[in-house]
């Protein structure tokens, strides 16, 4: 599967970012058939590689192979090869079985090329036939690499069996792809999981949840995801599967699953004042359609278009420098999304960064109600939203609240629980409770504290007066806030000043 | 003797859990010169006994006095456990809701679906109150829209009461949202519903208002400005 532009450049198809356009053919089989396979007994493969220089210039390439008996698993250098334009160069890897260079014993292989050209200038193909060309098949070379591939078909019948190879974490789906079978294995670099579907349904193999394959199985999909990498992953897989009758046998592409759409978590993120808050990159998955953390590929390159408002460090926290509005970027590696190929690139998502200070409160609602632990007793609960002299929301910050005066209970219950000393309000959000208690006297009783404000507590330096409410009159039947008993309207603002605003001015 | 020496250490400890389990993640502390305080622990379930995560659970003094100052409350874990740090001593009523899976908040009257079943707890100075359980059941979504019916502007001014019919007493008042909307998380029990704004003739639901458990009810008011031409409301129900 090839796919040449040459406008490419060697960074979008170099997945693993070795600086080597690397080519990969996942199974090739060796001169001793898998058993697996059923080929009459005797039949012998004769293993070629065929690799092609398309250009007008010399190239140089190189082949490693990983190969696999039924017991033990090895590498091994191939040879170097110097092509001449348009040369194409045979390697009979029979003959190298036939060195020791690959055991005799080894069934499998899968090929690694590696060339000094540009992607798309050498290409390669493999095939293993027997004497009659009925045995055997050829393997298809891929560059591709992906944190996640989804497979086609697998058959497993009396005539029919699947071998699938991938990364590091595999899972089977069968009954409409209603049921899955996770097998999951921690790979070395180019080491292989090797799944023969055929097997793990005779044998009963339980999966990593102790999940067998139903005995009647036979067919179904299967998927490959890297667990540990997103973002630009470093599976490669392949699949075939066989013709226990006619010999015949047949790979199968994989779809590999890439990312379009990166964008900030928050855009654009509040700062607090003197403060720092975290943002991260998402990015849409082709494959599920859904935004997945892709942060940790975008470390390391946060920058801020404006230092002196904001600064951001490596891992995306932004620090609040002074009070304005600027923008940050940061830019990483992803495997794009595209029907045929999954070329990385290098999005560089920005977003905007506002730094504000509270300057005064917005009303989000205020409501009156009965309370549960003494229904004869009002409650009025005022949601506030701290936000800056344009009315945005400031993100997290603490405050207080102080009185001019308070008043002794005359509900006799003892005095008000208050808000004097600061704490955090999550989001810049709020709720002041204002309620007596249950009333022990009778009639209408309760507290008048004057002159409630609202202070903004800075991490450093005094408070500051951000709203003045008034005089709460707090009383078993009646709360009033400033004059107000039936509730301010949603959207009222209070200023430090004492003006109360609707809408805000 | 054993259990008084190592009360300090446990009340320290599950004071640290709390300010965990914090939404803002920072601790808080409402102050009061002469207020003493307890722990309230339990778990928060639902009407089949299922724990419920995620649901805001606080208390509601009977004896002691109230507060002005920020809402202290805590949220349950993926077990539905809690702890309620500061709860002020003498008998409280413990509340929970979890309104966006349609639990109403039993602290307001008129949503307790029964005030005489809600937890009734006796706090002691500096001890711990464990194993409080906190039933909630299910209500139903009451949502809508109040706009002026000469010019479909929205009225965010208007004021809503919903009163229960079995209790009048027990109700709740509060305003639309900026672009008139409103949404209550209410019990199935019948209400009284009524919306109030200056310049307006006031409406009121004809009948009990029921929203059935699990469902959302809709309701879209269109407010009659006072004067000539002024006497007649419209409403569209959406059952």
């Amino acid at each position: 599967m090839f796919d040449y532009d040459p406008n490419t450049k060697l960074e979008e198809r170099d997945h693993a970012k070795t600086g080597i356009w690397t080519l990969r053919g996942p199974m090739l089989a060796l001169s001793n058939p898998d058993p697996a396979l059923a080929f009459p007994p005797g039949t012998t493969l004769h293993p070629r590689l065929f690799i092609r220089n398309t250009t007008s210039k010399p190239a140089n390439a190189a082949l490693r192979f990983y190969w696999r008996t039924a017991s033990t698993t090895g590498a091994a250098a191939g040879p170097l090869l110097h092509l001449n334009p348009y040369e194409i160069g045979l390697v009979d890897v029979a003959a190298l079985q036939g060195t020791g260079a690959i055991p005799k014993e080894a069934n499998w292989t899968s090929v690694t090329l590696t060339t000094n050209g540009l992607p798309g200038e050498v290409l390669a193909v493999a095939a293993s036939y027997d004497d009659t060309l009925r045995y055997g098949a050829q393997t298809p070379f891929s560059d591709q690499l992906s944190f996640r591939w989804e497979g086609g078909k697998w058959q497993y019948d009396p005539y029919h069996d699947s071998i699938i190879t991938g990364g590091n974490g595999g899972t089977i789906f069968y009954n409409q792809g209603t049921q899955r079978y996770d097998l999951e294995q921690t790979l070395q670099p180019d080491e292989q999981m090797w799944i023969d579907v055929g097997k793990l349904i005779r044998e009963h193999v339980p999966d990593k949840n102790g999940k067998t394959l139903p005995a009647d199985l036979t067919s179904g999909s299967y998927e490959f995801r890297d667990l540990t990498n997103i973002g630009v992953g470093s599976l490669f897989e392949g699949k075939i599967i066989y013709d226990k009758t006619y010999g015949h046998v047949a790979y199968g592409c994989g779809t590999c699953c890439g990312y379009y759409q990166p964008k900030f978590f928050y855009d654009p993120l509040l700062v607090p004042v003197g403060s720092t808050a975290g943002n991260g990159v998402t990015a849409l998955n082709q494959c599920t359609q859904k935004y997945d953390d892709v942060s940790a590929d975008f470390y390391g390159n946060w920058s801020s278009a404006n230092t002196a408002i904001v600064t951001v460090d490596y891992y995306g926290t932004h620090s609040a420098v002074s009070v304005g509005s600027t923008t940050s970027s940061t830019s990483g590696w992803l495997t794009h999304y595209g029907h045929t190929l999954c070329p990385d690139w290098n999005p560089r998502p920005s977003g905007g960064d506002n730094v504000n200070p509270p300057d005064h409160l917005k009303i989000l609602s205020d409501s009156l109600q009965a309370i549960s632990s003494c229904p004869a007793t009002v409650r009025r609960l005022i949601r506030y939203q701290e936000v800056s002299v344009n009315n945005a929301p400031v993100g997290t910050v603490q405050s207080k609240e102080q009185f001019g005066s308070k008043s002794a209970n005359t509900c006799n219950n003892g005095n008000l629980g208050t808000s004097e000393t600061c704490s955090a309000d999550a989001g810049g959000l709020f709720t002041d409770t204002l309620f007596v208690g249950c009333n022990s006297v009778g009639g209408s009783c309760g507290v008048t504290f004057t002159k409630q404000q609202w202070l903004w507590c800075p991490p450093n330096g005094a408070a500051v007066v951000i709203a003045t409410p008034g005089d709460l009159i707090i009383h078993n039947n009646e709360v009033s806030v400033g004059g107000n008993t039936a509730g301010f309207a949603t959207g009222t603002c209070i200023y430090a000043s004492g003006t109360v605003s609707n809408p805000c001015i | 003797m054993k259990r008084v020496r190592s009360l300090p250490l446990v009340v320290l400890a599950l004071t640290a859990l709390t300010m965990i389990a914090d939404p803002s993640g920072l601790p808080t502390q409402n102050t009061s010169t002469s207020t003493t305080f307890g722990i309230v622990q339990g778990r928060v379930i639902d009407e089949h006994g299922d724990p419920l995560p995620n649901a805001k659970v606080y208390a509601e003094p009977v004896e002691a006095s109230g507060s002005t100052g920020k809402m202290r409350f805590a949220i349950t874990k993926q077990d539905g456990s809690f702890s309620l740090d500061e709860v002020v001593t003498g008998m409280n009523i413990i509340c929970a809701s979890k309104e966006e899976a349609l639990f109403p908040d039993t602290g307001a009257a008129a949503f307790a679906l029964n005030l005489n079943a809600l937890p009734r707890v006796r706090v002691q100075e500096g001890r711990v109150t464990p194993d409080v359980t906190v039933q909630l059941t299910k209500g139903g979504k009451l949502t809508g829209s109040i706009s002026d019916s000469s010019n479909g502007q929205p009225v965010a001014a208007s004021r809503i009461r919903l009163s229960r019919i079995d209790d009048p007493k027990l109700f709740v008042s509060t305003g639309p949202d900026e672009v008139g909307h409103f949404e209550f998380v209410v019990p199935s029990k019948p209400f009284t519903f009524q919306v109030t704004a200056a310049g307006y003739r006031s409406y009121e639901y004809p009948g009990p208002l029921l929203v059935e458990t699990a469902s959302t009810k809709e309701i879209t008011v269109h407010l009659q400005r006072n004067g000539p031409g002024g006497d007649r409301q419209d409403v569209t129900p959406h059952p």
